[in-house]
């Protein structure tokens, strides 16, 4: 795909130097002025308003949990794990979106993702910051749930590596530690221009402190590329296995409905699809609120519409596929657990799931909805609910029907519960709306260097 | 205050020494903080005052003032700071070892509780001085238990038994007595009553004494004195469950009052008519014993392979009805008319009856196969019928059981205590008494009435207005455990010494003298019925006296200290012989005993039931009793009216709905449980709820739990009510069942559920007739779907050579489990399970470590049920194990699942993973409450040989391993192997009918390894997952009548 109309530029031509440099600053301008406007729109005040308010409330909710006990949520002696664990999956799918954009598209010279790489692997910081939390706080002891890390101590315990829980701990850790280091890295000469721009001392001072003394030189230049481009194959399987490594949770357990081989596969298509849905959700109104339009442009959109396509598409052939596999094994339990997740007490859950995931992405198919920036965003919120369904039918209806009839239950969630998880958007859009006001939210160089501009005088690359 | 006070003499029994170190000193001033300083000390610091007793009085002891500093130290400490770490403790050691005292090591010393009026035998295990948790006695000659070698202190027990130890550690327990509703003290109390002493002489024939039933001879001795020094006093006494229908039964087919006691391990055919025997009935550890002995499939050294036949007619489920190979429903009156009919097919007597029920095939067919086997089984089979029956219905018992040769042979009658007294001193029935006293205190002939034990405010029939005529009387005192409804009625409440904190005996159901020793001094001050009588008497209180003094009068052949330490004294059981029916007054049937099975509005039959758990309502306030799942409905806290399904759905009654239910002039609201198997049109109500002056967890009158049921009771119909209205009124009222947690939602398709249960009930409950069960290539354990090989080497627990390790397991019987729930609450007790509460048991977050779960098959209206008891069954290659990301479950190296609670972090991977649902976590901390001042008390119920579980935690059945340690480390002691049967987990001691059996699987000579060989052996969901539980359940094996095996229905649900 062509990056020349991505910059929605007119009459230019080979040679022209001057204009490519207008032409440059005009995108480092627009750019930066997000962060530069001496006051960001009101509805950013607005969103951020709410978002700390739900913060607090997460903040509220997750201290009420650690000094009272896990009872205050709704998990009970045959749900272990319910909207905790449900939320986790939750926002590591969403976090995948932005590995993939960054990584893999880079390397399969996808020039079209410059403009939303940026913003989608911020998103992925958020959102891993997000699941990261569940996994300590849905412990019955928080405050020890160090005892998860491999750490030196005088008895000699280690933890259990054939636990999938003891894995998750690493693939996260690993994840989220590549995707900041990414992230950051690449914002290093963006980071740079901010400093350069900046009016006041304390910017100058804190955008400088982080763009580590950048100056833009050849050498820096070399070296930069080099990194980027091999954190980008480092991440580049983190993308498989992080949410592969998250299904052996369910995958490797005995209990009907998890224990599943496609889950892997299933559940790194859903974490892309859930990805790509957020990453739309948020851009496609942040590029009307500070008139990104045209670095941002419905090509791109539409591109992800594509992908959020197939890979809601994918994760619809699972869907059949599990139940083809239920009634293949033979094993009553198995089919019995399948066949009450459609038409047992949760049936409204499994029918969610299913409509917003595979159903109304198929509308995808037709070009008008995917340019049309409102039914976009109806349709990516509804698959960001579905894919929340999703893992919350996965996790809440197989656990209700194990395989002793007297240990069934029918969760019900407690006001805390629905904190949580409300909280917890909360975080991630007061982390979104700091960064969307304070960092650079494109990436300036990358989209520099795909502007035709930039391949002035060339005859081919 | 107590005899406990008192120097013991020579002879004195092995009481527990009190211990004399700071912590009870400074629990018992923390009691006194809290009730407030206008309660002098002695009527509640019994510690303090005992050791002063013999040494404060010297200033000059040494240990009396260490103790004093102790004592104040110990109490500024808690005074004075607010502080939530550790209290300060002063503990002022021991500086000599009492006799016998190892600090760790438990003692066991026999007791006994008279509970209802019939006594049971108790062994109690105390730590340091404070008991915590009760047995049977296995050696007692009535129910006694623990054949197996090594486990004699441990015999059967009752549900109650279990839970009444918690009684005593009860913080609601009352703590003083009260004057008018103010607060006095015991002292106040005797001072008055010595003041009282001239009226009371003069008016003796104005002075009533209404007592719950006691078989205690001590008391019965002392009432003859009171009776001698009181000419005129009246002695009535009362209790709302009652046996006193069969008295009357056989007083009318013998002239007599007497008792019959089956001899179930003799009867190859029992029938019941309405009868609980394995849980109700007074001699149920017995009947459970023998009914399971003679009921083994297999000849073993508990059974002789000869299976009995049990048949259960009845209206309400019984936990005989539920284990029966045949259970026909029917209302409770209708067994009149059937017992009338199968007298007159044996051909004893009475001509044609008639009942157009007896007419519904059904009932005919049975009718015919019992009578028949009866007659077949002449020596061999014996009839009981239920308290709840009518007199007449238990005289043509005696008279079938006549006429099928029974008497001596599978049925002995006893002695009652007032056997061969003239008719006019027998005493009447207890509803006749009450009403008796209620009419004379109306007539003003009453000025005192001193109320023993029991809550005639709460529990007396509901035509009696007693709580009116206790306004009336002069002077009313009620010695109880509570302050509890008729405590707020009456003039002086005494708080009672629980009967582990006082002297006493009590009579078994077979009239066996049994001796109650103290465990600890009164802890609230409490004083027993028989230091009230001699409070009465105008003696110096002293129970050890008087139970000396009584057992002196019978001049046994054993020593006092002999009959202390073994807790009975061997008696030949009173049975009385030749007995023969007289003329029985002619029978009318009333026109609902002759109708079909279906009636009409105000025509319905009630049954009242006591609960299994709260029995009248008395266990109110026990926590442990209100959680422990009925046997059947599964519900805890709360009480309810039992509907058939059919009935349910004719009268447009729901489940968890509230229901009206008129009786007379009386309604009620209550709520609706549809009981699969309850009689059509009849209605069971479950008495024990709706307390108002319980306790915090019974019902305090701000907490509702459950219905006030008794309201509706009235003398002419205290048991069985018919003309009854129930309608619907559309009100919800969740009950929280323990395993219907799932049912009650909205499915799209509504047969899933059931669809998805009985698809893998045949893999999780094995159940076959005995004939099936007889073919030599039958067995339980049924076939994997594919091969059970392992990817890996699994772990190998070698039976031979250096690495020999024993490797523990169990099996549990299902043909035995009448599902009395005392494995559960033993447990509790063992292993200090917490109590979750109501709202958490709705979701789903009960703690018990062993659960009974019940499944139904057949019919809704005539269902066969099976109870499976399942705690962690010890899996050795347990899912939970692998999954858990910081090793906080592994196995020892004998293959126990253990739960290391200090590692565990809470991450609940393992309860997802656990295929049997047996893992609990601790969601709250539900020990928080003992924390208070108040309820401090409570913390010294807990086994210290268990931890104590935090919040934040997983814990499950750990096979008792503090039992397996203290075994091994005896047995090591002593340079010898561990025997077998000498661990004996908490629920396998507690079990009537020895379903649970415990042991080394690589004894090959075990009875476990053996049982884990039969061909009714099955572990459960191994086929499935491969987890080689060590936990084996045995199939049940059902003995029908080949006549009425096509009424069987097949399927299940």
């Amino acid at each position: 795909m062509s990056a020349a109309e991505a910059t929605d530029t007119h009459g230019h031509g080979h040679g022209e130097a001057e204009a490519a440099r207008q032409k440059f600053s005009s995108i480092t301008r627009d750019i930066a002025w997000v962060a530069e406007m001496p006051k960001p729109p009101k509805i950013w005040y607005g969103l951020l308003g709410v978002s700390l308010l739900l913060l607090g409330m997460l903040v509220v909710a997750v201290t009420h949990l650690v000094t009272t006990g896990i009872g205050v949520w709704g998990n009970n002696n045959a749900q272990g794990w319910a909207w905790d664990i449900t939320n986790f999956v939750f926002w590591i799918g969403i976090g995948h979106a932005g590995t993939l954009i960054s990584a893999v598209l880079y390397l399969f010279r996808q020039n079209w993702r410059t403009s939303i790489a940026r913003s989608s692997e911020a998103m992925t910081i958020f959102a891993v910051m997000c699941a990261g939390i569940f996994p300590i706080i849905h412990t019955g002891r928080p405050w020890l749930a160090w005892w998860m890390i491999p750490h030196p101590n005088d008895m000699q315990m280690w933890p259990q590596f054939r636990s999938p829980l003891m894995w998750d701990v690493f693939a996260i850790s690993t994840y989220a530690t590549t995707s900041l280091l990414f992230w950051y890295m690449g914002m290093v000469p963006d980071l740079a221009t901010f400093r350069d721009r900046s009016k006041s001392k304390i910017k100058q001072v804190i955008y400088g402190i982080f763009a580590l003394g950048w100056r833009g030189s050849a050498r820096q230049w070399h070296r930069y590329e080099r990194a980027y481009l091999i954190l980008a194959a480092l991440s580049t399987p983190l993308v498989v296995s992080v949410h592969s490594v998250v299904s052996f949770d369910f995958a490797t357990s005995q209990l009907p409905g998890w224990h599943t081989t496609i889950f892997p596969p299933y559940f790194v298509a859903g974490a892309i699809f859930s990805g790509f849905a957020m990453v739309m959700t948020l851009l496609v109104p942040a590029r009307y609120l500070f008139n990104l339009k045209h670095i941002i442009t419905d090509d791109h959109i539409e591109a992800m519409c594509k992908i959020t396509l197939a890979t809601g598409t994918m994760v619809g052939c699972a869907y059949a596929i599990e139940f083809f596999i239920a009634w293949y094994s033979g094993n009553e339990f198995e089919q019995f657990t399948f066949i009450n997740r459609m038409l047992g007490p949760y049936w409204w859950a499994y029918f969610i799931m299913v409509s917003c995931n595979l159903l109304f992405p198929q509308l995808f198919w037709m070009r008008k909805f995917r340019t049309n920036p409102w039914l976009i965003v109806g349709v990516c919120i509804l698959v960001n609910i579905g894919m929340w369904f999703e893992r919350f039918v996965i996790i809440v209806t197989s656990l209700s029907r194990a395989f002793v009839p007297s240990g069934w239950h029918y969760f019900s969630p407690t006001k805390w519960d629905i904190m949580t998880l409300v909280g917890s958007f909360g975080l991630f859009f007061t982390l979104f709306l700091l960064f969307f006001r304070y960092l650079p939210v494109i990436a300036m160089s990358e989209v520099k260097m795909v502007a035709p501009e930039a391949h002035a005088g060339k005859d081919d690359h | 205050m107590s005899s406990l006070n008192r120097s013991p003499d020579d002879e004195a029994p092995q009481v527990v020494p009190v211990p004399e170190h700071g912590y009870w000193r400074s629990m018992a001033d923390l009691e006194r903080l809290e009730a407030g300083a206008d309660v002098p000390e002695d009527a509640l610091n019994e510690f303090a005052g005992t050791s002063a007793d013999s040494e404060v009085s010297d200033p000059l002891s040494r240990r009396s003032f260490v103790q004093v500093m102790g004592a104040s130290l110990a109490l500024a400490g808690v005074a004075g700071t607010g502080c939530k770490r550790w209290e300060k403790e002063e503990i002022v050691p021991l500086s000599r070892r009492p006799e016998d005292q190892i600090p760790g090591v438990p003692q066991y010393y026999s007791t006994a509780w008279d509970f209802a009026g019939f006594g049971q035998s108790l062994v109690a295990t105390s730590f340091e001085g404070r008991p915590i948790k009760l047995d049977g006695n296995a050696e007692h000659p009535f129910a006694r238990g623990g054949s197996v070698l090594g486990t004699e202190r441990h015999g059967a027990s009752t549900v109650w038994a279990q839970a009444s130890i918690l009684d005593l550690y009860d913080p609601d327990r009352s703590r003083a007595a009260t004057r008018d509703g103010g607060g006095s003290t015991v002292a106040d109390f005797r001072a008055w009553l010595e003041a009282e002493r001239a009226q009371l002489r003069s008016r003796a024939a104005r002075v009533r004494v209404l007592s719950e039933a006691s078989s205690s001879p001590t008391l019965a001795r002392l009432r003859a004195e009171l009776a001698q020094q009181l000419p005129g006093l009246q002695w009535v006494e009362y209790e709302a469950v009652s046996f006193d229908n069969e008295r009357e039964g056989h007083r009318l087919a013998f002239g007599r009052p007497v008792r019959m006691l089956a001899k179930l391990d003799k009867a190859r055919t029992i029938v019941t008519l309405d009868a609980d025997l394995f849980v109700e009935h007074p001699a149920a550890l017995q009947y459970s014993r023998d009914w399971a002995r003679a009921r083994r499939f297999e000849r073993s050294s508990l059974g002789d392979g000869q299976m009995n036949r049990l048949y259960a007619i009845e209206s309400t489920f019984s936990s005989t009805g539920a284990v029966a190979d045949h259970r026909l429903p029917l209302r409770s009156e209708q067994l009149l008319p059937f017992a009338m009919a199968l007298e007159a097919k044996l051909g004893a007597g009475g001509g044609n009856v008639d009942a157009a029920f007896l007419g519904e095939p059904e009932v005919a067919k049975h009718l015919d196969a019992i009578a028949e086997e009866l007659l077949d089984n002449r020596g061999h089979a014996v009839v009981v019928a239920g308290r709840r029956q009518p007199a007449i219905v238990h005289a043509l018992v005696a008279r079938i059981n006549a006429a099928i040769g029974a008497p001596g042979a599978t049925l002995e009658y006893l002695a009652e205590p007032d056997s061969d007294v003239p008719a006019s001193a027998q005493r009447p029935t207890h509803a006749q008494g009450l009403a008796r006293l209620v009419k004379e205190i109306e007539q003003k002939q009453v000025d005192y009435l001193f109320i023993i034990g029991g809550n005639p405010v709460y529990d007396a029939p509901a035509d009696l207005d007693f709580a009116g005529a206790l306004a009336q009387v002069k002077a009313s005192v009620h010695l109880s455990l509570y302050q509890d409804e008729t405590s707020k009625k009456t003039t002086w409440h005494v708080p009672r010494a629980h009967f582990l904190e006082a002297w006493g005996d009590v009579r078994t159901f077979d009239g066996t003298h049994t001796l109650a020793q103290p465990l600890i001094q009164p802890m609230f001050g409490g004083v027993s019925a028989i230091e009230l009588l001699q409070l009465l008497l105008g003696a110096e209180p002293d129970g050890h006296g008087a139970v000396k003094a009584t057992f002196d009068e019978l001049r046994p052949s054993v020593t006092w200290r002999q009959a202390i330490h073994d807790g009975f004294v061997a008696t030949p059981v009173p049975t009385v012989a030749g007995l023969s029916v007289g003329q029985l007054p002619p029978v009318q049937l009333t026109e609902t005993q002759r109708a079909g099975s279906r009636l009409a509005q105000g025509q319905l039959e009630v049954v009242f039931a006591p609960s299994m758990q709260l029995w009248d309502g008395r266990f109110a306030n026990n926590a442990w009793l209100q959680e422990t799942p009925d046997f059947l409905t599964k519900v805890t806290w709360d009480n309810y009216a039992m509907v058939g399904p059919s009935t349910a759905k004719d009268l447009g009654l729901k489940n968890d709905t509230l229901i009206k239910v008129k009786v007379g002039d009386k309604e009620l609201e209550v709520a609706c449980y549809t009981m699969p198997g309850q009689a059509p049109y009849s209605i069971g109500l479950v008495l024990g709820g709706g307390r108002t002056a319980a306790g915090r967890k019974g019902g305090d009158g701000k907490a509702k739990v459950g219905f006030d049921t008794g309201r509706l009771r009235t003398t002419a119909a205290l048991d069985v009510a018919s003309g009854a209205t129930v309608t619907g009124t559309g009100k919800g009222h969740a009950l929280a069942s323990t395993q219907e947690h799932w049912d009650l939602r909205a499915t799209l398709y509504k047969d899933v559920a059931q669809w998805g249960i009985a698809s893998r009930l045949d893999t999780i409950v094995k159940e076959v007739p005995v004939a099936e069960a007889r073919k030599a290539d039958w067995r339980a354990d049924g076939k994997a779907a594919y091969p059970l090989t392992s990817l890996w080497e699994r772990h190998d627990y070698p039976a031979d050579g250096p690495d020999k390790v024993r490797k523990w397991g169990m099996t549990i019987d299902l043909g035995n489990c009448t599902g009395c729930n005392a494995c559960s609450v033993a447990c509790q007790a063992e292993n200090n399970v917490p109590v979750v509460g109501k709202s958490n048991v709705m979701m789903n977050r009960e703690m018990h470590w062993i659960r009974i779960d019940r499944y139904f098959a057949g019919s809704a209206d005539n269902p066969t049920v099976v109870h499976q008891p399942l705690g962690c069954v010890h899996c050795e290659a347990a899912p939970c194990e692998v999954v858990c990301p910081v090793g906080a479950t592994l196995h020892t190296s004998e293959g126990l699942n253990d739960m290391i609670y200090n590692r565990c972090v809470g991450t609940r991977y393992c309860l997802n993973n656990c295929g049997y649902r047996v893992r609990r976590f601790n969601f709250f901390d539900y020990n928080k409450e003992f924390k208070e001042a108040r309820d401090k008390v409570r913390n010294l119920l807990f086994n210290p040989e268990v931890t104590v579980r935090h919040r934040g935690v997983m814990e499950k059945c750990t096979y008792c391993v503090q039992r397996i340690q203290n075994a091994k480390i005896k047995a090591k002691n002593e340079r010898r192997e561990v025997l077998d049967g000498e661990v004996v987990t908490a629920c396998q001691a507690a079990c009537p009918t020895e379903a649970i059996v415990f042991g080394d699987l690589n004894d090959p000579k075990s009875r476990v390894s053996r049982l884990q060989k039969d061909k009714r052996e099955y572990a459960l969901l191994n086929n499935e997952l491969h987890t080689s539980p060590r936990t084996h359940h045995l199939a049940r094996v059902r003995n029908p009548n080949p006549k009425l095996v096509g009424h069987e229905r097949s399927g299940s649900h």
